[in-house]
């Protein structure tokens, strides 16, 4: 099992990033809705830091992620699967990275424009990207509600196609994601 | 009698040797630095009255009294400017205004200055050291300092604001101020 990625699974750096973002996804998820339903407190502000943090974290993944994939052959898809569901598979994909850069963006947008830095784990404060305004604050609060549940139904149709996959057609494209799996 | 008149005169001008200035509020701040989960914010307040008599040359007659309307808050957020003044906080229906006011001005040794003042928020009044400097060209003043201060010894912050790992206890107070001689 080699670190990098071969034509027909993925090597371990892919699987650690894909595994530990699952992990800040549902972290970010639970986070997320538990804090908005806090009253106004130090609890609130607290597990809202706590999610800043783990969404700067998530950022950084997927910069680190897209940089790999680009320096690493990507697993072929089985070749009995119709050119339909290629597409599909494509541009599922490329909708999941775009909004694991563009979600944490938002966040981070939404921090500076309603002046509240964001201090990753108390390890080092992110610099502002944008000028102070309420109405971007009211915007992006608006955008990242939405495309929470826009990206929980893109998880959904990720995972009910890996299923499929695995199930159904009976192909490698879930097991060659799996930690620890051998593969080929 | 034009005697005592202009004796009186006399001794009211030497009192009044030390030049009172005019802060320039537009192109001076008051502001200050907090900590919110772990990460300084800044603000500042928009408006407050200042009362400056000083010169470097007569600092026994030398006086700084400044009076900030808690309201006049600016921290580009609404939703905490609008906590920030309720009762939790700085109480600002029940006191509506700190104040800052010194009580002797000393050199610092190294050409700065260091005032003993009294800054009075939240009706808490506290004894404070607040290091500055002033560069004085002709008619116009600049003045700059910080002083840093425990929100919880003036009750800033009450109930489960007492709590300091969220929003820190110290708060920098910092000050840039623009002057003409009046």
């Amino acid at each position: 099992m080699s670190m990098r990625n071969t034509h027909k699974t993925f090597g371990n750096v892919a699987k650690g990033i894909h595994w530990i973002m699952v992990l800040g996804f549902i972290a970010l998820y639970v986070i997320g809705y538990y804090m908005t339903s806090l009253p106004l407190g130090p609890e609130m502000f607290e597990k809202i830091g706590i999610h800043k943090s783990i969404g700067f974290i998530v950022l950084v993944l997927a910069v680190l992620r897209l940089a790999w994939r680009l320096i690493n052959p990507t697993p072929d898809l089985p070749d009995e699967m119709p050119p339909i569901e290629r597409l599909g598979a494509h541009l599922s994909h490329i909708a999941l990275y775009a909004v694991m850069i563009v979600m944490p963006l938002s966040g981070w947008a939404m921090s500076s424009a309603a002046n509240f830095p964001i201090s990753v784990f108390g390890w080092f404060t992110l610099p502002s990207i944008m000028a102070p305004s309420k109405p971007a604050v009211e915007f992006l609060k608006e955008f990242h509600e939405v495309m929470a549940v826009c990206i929980l139904v893109l998880l959904a149709v990720h995972v009910a196609a890996a299923l499929k996959h695995h199930f159904i057609n009976k192909d490698d494209v879930l097991t060659r994601i799996l930690p620890f799996h051998k593969g080929h | 009698m034009f005697r005592i008149f202009f004796l009186i005169l006399t001794f009211m001008s030497t009192q009044a040797l030390a030049t009172d200035w005019e802060v320039q509020t537009d192109a001076s701040k008051l502001g200050f630095v907090a900590t919110q989960a772990g990460a300084e914010f800044e603000g500042e307040f928009k408006r407050f009255e200042s009362q400056i008599t000083f010169d470097p040359a007569d600092l026994a007659h030398s006086v700084v009294k400044i009076t900030i309307p808690i309201d006049s808050v600016d921290t580009q957020s609404a939703d905490r400017d609008s906590n920030i003044v309720s009762s939790d906080w700085f109480d600002a229906a029940n006191h509506p205004t700190a104040l800052f006011e010194t009580k002797a001005i000393s050199t610092d040794g190294q050409g700065g200055y260091v005032a003993d003042a009294e800054l009075t928020m939240r009706g808490v009044k506290q004894k404070v050291k607040l290091p500055f400097t002033v560069e004085i060209k002709g008619a116009k003043a600049h003045a700059k300092g910080e002083l840093t201060v425990q929100r919880t010894v003036f009750g800033i912050g009450q109930g489960q604001w007492v709590e300091t790992s969220i929003i820190g206890d110290d708060v920098r107070i910092f000050f840039d101020l623009k002057s003409e001689a009046k």
